[in-house]
């Protein structure tokens, strides 16, 4: 199938007797961890802690994405992964694996269209060098259909928006495999955030002007107005402190957003997230040990101490945060531990089945 | 040398020992980094000698007449100068840039031969001028621009000498940005909380660990196995600086890099034994350089040779694998896993 073919087929029924949800839990959120032998996995946790399931990843993973009906979760490879699993998490079986075309790797996101059909990925041409989002055919053993441009270089996370279009952080870095994770065009990069329609043809780009554009958008979530809010990661001058978190609409200014604790993240916001209830918003930062938390409106509320923190999703009437030995649960601006049994060191993201 | 068979011995022997006498000392993670930061000042500034050699010594080629003998050789001393530098890809050469405008490699889209071609248009006047260089890609802006300009039919002159004074300018500023008040240096030395970057000694520490092993993993995959390809499809073209046969000499000035950070760097803060274990394993690896007797891009595509290159790939690996078990967990930054390693 042609790209231009892509969504032809949406609407098509599911699958039957595929596992829904529902079926294996309520409450179910997925991360990549690890244990202290170096093996790797992808986990199934509910928001009390319980390990729902674990299921072994042929090296680190990265994030995850989730079918929004089917049990099925897509694990991603850590850059410069070329590999993805696709896994039946109520019996562990591996549905599909899927393996770049030659010349492209995961950046380790992905997410749905709205109907489930379609699987987008983010997808580095490094030899050209130039960003993709590939398309999947989840009807059809998730086969793939082609990519489309991402609106520029290091496409990373890509977000399933309320309209059925898309958005995607294109952090601006250049990298190869050849050079490991290695950053190849700090001086040159520009950073921007791109807004795809539901057939993943470009809407908008909207690039940070000035030095901002050395400030990397990295890993984003949506609020219900259908804003996008965005964790940064300043690749610029170190000596300098510069806002690590930004608000994107369609059709406005991006917006950045301030926080007198800022530098505790040593430039380098991980995950974010819009808490349950959507009155918080929530920036991990694992390398500074800090989680910022801003109100709904971008004001600046205390920041907490919490060891690695670094995946944080929203949560029934708060956050969840994956942290050193478990999750923290925040609400009402406080966190509760919750520790997790099984020695798990978690990878970057946390993310919550639809 | 240590002779190769003691560090088991002694490994074996303290395996014997109760387990409270086994445990290491944790390392001085200051005063490995003040080591260290010798040892990458003294590469540092030998690249930016070499390159300031190189710049004058296109000025003699182009202009004075000096024999393409002696240039390539200037030329040979610089890449090699750079080829330690290639493992600390994060700090100034990631904030400059430098890893490609220096050596950009690989080039499956051949954008160092397309670039020249552009750049060749330009009138002779800006092919000597480093700022006009500095305006165009980075394929064209370093050692594999030399080499192509040197070792094809295209023009040399002048754009040999806008080229090399751009190179100069590079390492200038690689090493001021590294070692002048107020560099990185500075803002490793001064790790904490307050430091923008670096919580605490030991990151640098991992840093420069992180630095060996990743500069192990571009030598046997990337620049032993990109030209080695499969036994039906060597790929020779696709060695770094096979026109100049410089690929084997670029994998042992590394090598030697490795293992002077290792020594010297890191050295007074690892069990002796395991020092001179690995220090042997490197050396043992250069031998084996040594005796590849023929160009990389030669050796690879025959199958009497390709052995040789395919034995070197597999010394480099197990060298990694040294320093995982013997260097690594003693420094106390294994590999391991983090999130806070980010992405």
């Amino acid at each position: 199938m042609r790209r231009r073919h892509f969504l032809l087929g949406a609407g098509a029924g599911l699958a039957s007797a595929s596992v829904a949800w529902s079926d294996i839990g309520r409450d179910l959120y997925l991360s990549a961890g690890n244990r202290r032998d170096n093996s790797t996995w992808l986990v199934g946790l509910t928001g009390r802690g319980a390990q729902c399931f674990a299921l072994a990843l042929p090296s680190r993973g990265h994030a995850a994405a989730s079918h929004p009906e089917r049990a099925e979760a897509v694990a991603f490879a850590r850059r410069p992964g070329n590999f993805a699993l696709v896994l039946e998490c109520g019996n562990g079986r591996e549905v599909a694996r899927l393996t770049t075309p030659a010349g492209l790797h995961f950046y380790g996101h992905g997410a749905f269209t709205a109907d489930g059909r379609y699987l987008l990925t983010t997808e580095n041409a490094f030899d050209l060098p130039d960003g993709r989002i590939g398309i999947w055919d989840a009807e059809h053993g998730y086969r793939r259909v082609g990519d489309v441009p991402s609106g520029g270089i290091g496409p990373h996370e890509i977000l399933a928006m309320g309209d059925g279009g898309f958005a995607v952080a294109n952090g601006g870095i250049q990298t190869h495999p050849d050079f490991q994770r290695a950053k190849l065009n700090i001086p040159t990069m520009q950073t921007n955030l791109s807004f795809l329609s539901e057939t993943g043809s470009l809407r908008e780009t909207q690039p940070f002007s000035g030095e901002m554009r050395q400030n990397s958008i990295r890993h984003i979530d949506r609020d219900a107005a259908g804003n996008v809010l965005a964790a940064l990661q300043w690749q610029g001058a170190p000596t300098r402190t510069v806002p690590l978190v930004a608000r994107f609409a369609p059709g406005a200014a991006p917006v950045l957003l301030d926080h007198p604790e800022t530098a505790r993240l040593k430039h380098y916001a991980g995950s974010i997230a819009i808490s349950g209830d959507g009155s918080e918003i929530a920036v991990t930062g694992p390398k500074g040990n800090h989680v910022l938390f801003l109100g709904a409106d971008g004001s600046p509320r205390p920041a907490s101490q919490l060891s690695v923190a670094s995946g944080v999703a929203k949560a029934e009437g708060g956050l969840l945060i994956t942290v050193a030995g478990g999750l923290a649960l925040r609400r009402d601006g406080r966190e509760e531990t919750i520790p997790v049994a099984g020695d798990w060191a978690w990878d970057n993201h946390l993310v919550r089945v639809a | 040398m240590f002779p190769r068979l003691a560090a088991p011995l002694i490994a074996g022997l303290l395996l014997a020992l109760p387990a409270s006498a086994q445990k290491l000392v944790a390392p001085d993670h200051a005063a490995l980094r003040e080591d260290s930061l010798v040892v990458l000042e003294s590469q540092f500034d030998a690249f930016r000698v070499a390159a300031s050699e190189l710049a004058a010594a296109s000025q003699a080629y182009c202009d004075d007449g000096l024999a393409q003998d002696a240039y390539l050789e200037s030329f040979r001393r610089t890449w090699l100068a750079w080829a330690p530098l290639d493992a600390y890809q994060f700090g100034p050469i990631e904030q400059q840039g430098a890893a490609l405008t220096v050596a950009f490699w690989p080039d499956k889209k051949d954008f160092v031969g397309r670039g020249l071609k552009l750049l060749l248009q330009q009138p002779p006047e800006t092919l000597r001028d480093a700022a006009a260089i500095a305006e165009h890609s980075a394929a064209v802006q370093g050692l594999p621009a030399i080499e192509r300009l040197l070792l094809s039919d295209l023009e040399t002159c002048p754009a040999v000498i806008g080229i090399s004074a751009h190179l100069e300018r590079t390492a200038n500023s690689l090493h001021d940005a590294w070692f002048l008040p107020g560099g990185y240096s500075d803002l490793v030395r001064s790790a904490g909380p307050e430091n923008p970057v670096f919580l605490s000694d030991a990151e640098f520490t991992k840093i420069l660990y992180t630095a060996i092993d990743f500069e192990l993993t571009r030598i046997s995959e990337t620049r032993l196995g990109r030209p080695l390809g499969s036994f039906d499809k060597p790929r020779p073209r696709q060695a770094e600086a096979w026109r100049s046969g410089l690929s084997l000499d670029i994998i042992d000035a590394q090598l030697a890099g490795i293992d002077l950070l290792l020594n010297e760097g890191f050295g007074n803060h690892l069990f002796s034994p395991n020092k001179s274990w690995v220090r042997g394993v490197i050396e043992d690896t250069r031998e084996r350089v040594d005796r590849m007797g023929l160009p990389l891009d030669v050796a690879v595509s025959e199958p009497a040779t390709r052995v040789r290159a395919e034995a070197l790939q597999t010394k480099v690996r197990h060298l990694q694998l040294q320093f995982a078990q013997d260097v690594g967990p003693e420094l106390g930054v294994e590999t391991g896993f983090s999130a806070a390693d980010g992405d």
